[in-house]
């Protein structure tokens, strides 16, 4: 049986606003970075231009990884969040993070299978 | 169906102590021998150098290094003359100094590079996070 994962649509862009993509992200809250994109999304964004420092990550299991680092920036509904994306050769999902979620009002229906996000402002 | 394991036996020279210690030491934990171990990670390496992208990404890991080194040897006497700007560095190289964050990026995306880095001058060059992520986002 498949599992259902919240999951809303955002629009990421490069710090410059000048590629910008529509994609689906998880919601996780286990994550606590903005942005954690596939390798192929991250070249096709152009964040490779715009590094930023050195990040060391510890997974789940406790082993550490080195990820690519950038600054982007979301949009959802009208408004603009700028944040950090990272990405590893392998990473295979698109998952947004505390970084993001702290400055939102999401609200999770598992039973309808259904994410509502508020107004931030409201 | 039946599956016919081949394994064989090798002497490799220049394992690196501590490393091979650490094998033993999870081997151990895990009820594993250090054979499967070395097989789980030469299946890793294979499968990164067959991953499409991994040309694109062993560039950028290669400009980042170099960015990395460079950094780490020009950042003390950045921090005392430009606190507070922004620097751009690809391939090792010192692109620009810039009062902002997006007249650095603007420079930086005129220019042919595989890579480039944008720092804050003062703000730390490593960081550590947690990031809690299941291991198997990786595979």
């Amino acid at each position: 049986m498949d599992m259902w994962s919240p999951t809303v649509k955002i629009t990421v862009a490069n710090p410059l606003k000048t590629v910008t993509k529509e994609i689906y992200v998880k919601i996780d809250t286990g994550f606590n970075g903005g942005l954690f994109l596939p390798f192929k999304v991250y070249i096709e964004l152009g964040l490779h231009l715009f590094e930023t420092s050195k990040v060391v990550a510890s997974i789940a299991t406790g082993e550490l990884v080195e990820l690519l680092t950038s600054r982007a920036i979301i949009a959802i509904k009208d408004a603009e969040y700028p944040c950090t994306a990272y990405t590893s050769l392998r990473a295979n999902r698109s998952l947004l993070g505390l970084e993001i979620l702290s400055k939102l009002r999401v609200s999770i229906d598992g039973k309808s299978k259904k994410v509502l996000i508020k107004d931030p402002k409201a | 169906m039946l599956t016919i394991s081949m394994s064989t036996t090798i002497a490799i020279r220049g394992v690196n102590k501590e490393l091979y210690r650490k094998i033993k030491a999870y081997a151990a934990l895990e009820g594993r021998t250090i054979g499967s171990i070395v097989n789980e990670a030469l299946r890793m390496w294979l499968e990164s150098r067959e991953h499409p992208l991994y040309e694109k990404w062993r560039k950028i890991k290669e400009s980042r290094e170099k960015n990395y080194k460079w950094l780490k040897e020009n950042y003390e006497e950045l921090c005392a003359k430009h606190k507070g700007m922004y620097v751009a560095v690809s391939e090792g190289k010192l692109i620009g100094i810039y009062k902002d964050f997006k007249s650095a990026a603007r420079a930086v995306e005129k220019l042919p590079l595989e890579e480039a880095m944008i720092i804050k001058i003062g703000e730390p060059l490593e960081r550590k996070i947690d990031l809690g992520l299941p291991a198997d986002i990786l595979k």
